[in-house]
């Protein structure tokens, strides 16, 4: 079945369709999760929430581009307004000049796993602007209105982002080369 | 090999094709969640059949005004009222209990609910737990030969994963003091999430194995769940559903009346009776210049309304609705006669019989009809002038008391259709139509203050009592003849929250 099909169907509320969509799109979608969320447990709530809303909104999709690209949306939106509800945005603003430090890694190393690990640890708002911009190319401008916060700030969070996880990864660089050589 | 690369492009490289599968209860959280979207939805039901009560109420309102308006000196101890409170009482223990937990809907409802989930967790926590650790050895075996299975065969991320987590727990023992760091800093976010799970009633409804999490150290966003079926497990499951299908029930049932709480605490309806009093503050006449002078006779008239109101927060309470409205007033000490060739008077379109009548000022002087002829018999009578208008209120209230009584201002505008257009001559001779005023505008504004007064009579029902004030702003279109109305209404009915 065509993916077009299964979305007709789902607009029908066709609980196969559902499962075969949810079947289709849950590993990019809980991706997606697992980056904007706090941890592990904090995803699955947002997958399962946001799978919710998918078909409860998938009515107003009206095959205008692509329809991943419309469900992460949804999802990223839906992760969003949580923490608005929340209400967790405030934090200190510094000034921290834009910057993209590098950073020294081996590649075999540095796992999937361990990157996910510092992205989760991140204070919430510097891991959604850090995901948003990095991630999913979201402009400083967009994320400033979708997080009702200034460009500046947006910038700023983004640097700070930054610095904490070449940190991270340099301290980790560090054990493993100690490690090693022991 | 070592290399340097900016943080962004490490992480998008790394990230470029990630994929994570959910653990493998999750879609049946959601199907759960799914069905219980639709039990709510029947849920509604009931509600639509509360209309009936609430139309009972609006005959309430209109029975009940519409005694007091007949029989103004009698007590209110009519058959009517005594057994529509019966119903009410009925429907206000009903409400009541429900008003009582809104008090602090959020405390006292998740508390009640999560007592009950907290219980079972722990009723079930020991069960569950056995079978994970169970279930965990043999998933380990189950993940290894997966793992060598699809080692190559998939460049997802996910089959690359597990020997170097293999190595990274290796040198997580080998351990010094960075490593601890590591260590603490994740058995933390494990109790975290232990944590979590306890706490809120959503995690729990998703028991997840975090013994498992702890073996594997951090590998274990990468599953691949559909593989590692083992009978232990399906115990477990099978004791995971069951636990799930109740709280979800009970979720659900929270919800609920999380939601019907808020509404009944945001909506009401109304029913207004209104005895209008409408007056102009200077006398003119709209109908024509000569009757400015003459003394007008205002007729008090009925407003029936239906009310809708929505309280933005404590104070503020947006209302609007629709009333059916009517003025009416006599222009006396007229003369008329029958005349083929009758003059018209200023503002009225008239009909056939009117084109037939002159009508004059009794006091004007003018004995002469316009052909100049000496009129000999003239008719004393009155010019009786009806507006009927269909009225949209949009107002906002604030309360300034609100306890059993309470006490509101009421200010804002109404938008007045009109429906109602005719002029009558009214004699002892004759009774007839001449016409209806060109001069009014099909709609037009009202601005509107008055002070409410209400009582408390059940949990969801109020007596409302809101003299107001409403001055017309451009009721005319061209010439008013200096006539500029308003009118007093004494607002009376009954609203109940729903």
């Amino acid at each position: 079945m065509s993916v077009e099909q299964i979305i007709y169907d789902c607009k029908n509320n066709d609980r196969k369709a559902q499962e075969q969509l949810y079947k289709l799109l849950s590993p990019k979608l809980f991706a997606v999760c697992l980056k904007y969320s706090r941890n592990y447990a904090e995803a699955e709530d947002n997958l399962q929430d946001g799978f919710i809303l998918l078909f409860k909104k998938i009515e107003q999709y009206q095959f205008r581009g692509s329809f991943e690209g419309w469900a992460k949306r949804l999802m990223i939106n839906n992760i969003l307004q949580k923490y608005r509800n929340q209400g967790v945005y405030e934090l200190v603003n510094d000034n921290i000049i834009d910057n993209n430090p590098t950073v020294d890694f081996d590649d075999e190393d540095v796992s999937l796993d361990y990157l996910i690990s510092i992205i989760q640890e991140l204070p919430d708002r510097y891991r959604l602007v850090f995901n948003l911009y990095v991630m999913d190319d979201y402009s400083h401008k967009e994320i400033a209105e979708m997080l009702n916060i200034t460009i500046g700030t947006s910038k700023s969070n983004l640097a700070r982002a930054r610095m904490i996880l070449k940190e991270k990864i340099e301290i980790q660089q560090h054990n493993r080369k100690v490690s090693s050589t022991q | 090999m070592s290399e340097r690369k900016n943080i962004d492009r490490l992480f998008q490289e790394k990230f470029k094709d990630f994929e994570a599968v959910p653990p493998k209860n999750m879609w049946g959280n959601i199907q759960a969640e799914l069905d219980g979207e639709k039990k709510k939805r029947k849920f509604i039901a009931p509600f639509w059949l509360r209309l009936s009560g609430i139309a009972a109420v609006f005959l309430l309102g209109f029975l009940t005004a519409t005694y007091f308006l007949s029989n103004p000196g009698k007590p209110q101890n009519s058959p009517v009222v005594n057994s529509d409170e019966s119903n009410k009482n009925a429907n206000g223990s009903e409400t009541g209990n429900k008003q009582n937990s809104l008090i602090d809907r959020d405390h006292q409802i998740n508390t009640t609910a999560e007592e009950a989930l907290v219980e079972e967790n722990a009723a079930k926590n020991s069960i569950v737990n056995k079978n994970n650790t169970n279930t965990i050895v043999n998933r380990s075996h189950t993940e290894n030969n997966n793992y060598s299975a699809k080692k190559g065969s998939s460049n997802r991320v996910i089959a690359s994963r597990k020997n170097r987590t293999k190595k990274q727990s290796g040198n997580y023992i080998a351990g010094n003091n960075k490593n601890g760091f590591y260590a603490t800093d994740f058995d933390k976010r494990l109790t975290d999430k232990e944590n979590d799970n306890d706490g809120s009633s959503k995690n729990s409804g998703k028991t997840r194995p975090f013994n498992f999490h702890k073996k594997n150290n951090i590998a274990n966003y990468i599953i691949i769940p559909e593989k590692d079926s083992t009978q232990t497990e399906t115990a477990a499951e099978t004791e995971n559903v069951l636990d799930k299908v109740q709280k979800e029930k009970l979720l659900a049932e929270t919800k609920k009346i999380k939601e019907k709480e808020v509404k009944k605490s945001k909506w009401a309806i109304s029913s207004t009776v209104t005895p209008i009093f409408f007056r102009s503050t200077s006398n003119g006449s709209p109908i024509d210049n000569q009757f400015a002078s003459n003394t007008k006779d205002y007729e008090n008239t009925m407003s029936y309304g239906l009310g809708l109101r929505y309280e933005l927060n404590d104070k503020l309470t947006l209302r609007t609705g629709i009333n059916r409205l009517a003025f009416e007033y006599n222009t006396n000490n007229i003369v008329y006669y029958e005349n083929a060739n009758a003059n018209g008077l200023q503002n009225v379109s008239r009909n056939n019989s009117g084109a037939n009548i002159q009508i004059q000022n009794k006091n004007g002087g003018l004995t002469t009809d316009p052909n100049g002829g000496i009129v000999e018999k003239m008719n004393s009578g009155t010019l009786n002038q009806k507006m009927g208008y269909i009225e949209v209120p949009m107002e906002l209230s604030y309360k300034l008391i609100d306890n059993r009584f309470g006490i509101e201002l009421i200010g804002g505008f109404s938008t007045l259709f009109l429906n109602q257009n005719k002029i009558d001559l009214v004699s002892s001779e004759l009774n007839t139509t001449i016409g209806e005023a060109n001069n009014l505008n099909d709609v037009h504004l009202s601005s509107n203050i008055g002070v409410g007064v209400k009582y408390r009579f059940l949990k969801s029902f109020e007596a409302n009592f809101e003299p107001t004030f409403k001055y017309q702003l451009n009721m005319f279109s061209s010439d008013a003849g200096n006539f500029k109305p308003y009118l007093f209404g004494l607002y009376t009915g009954v609203s109940y929250r729903f």
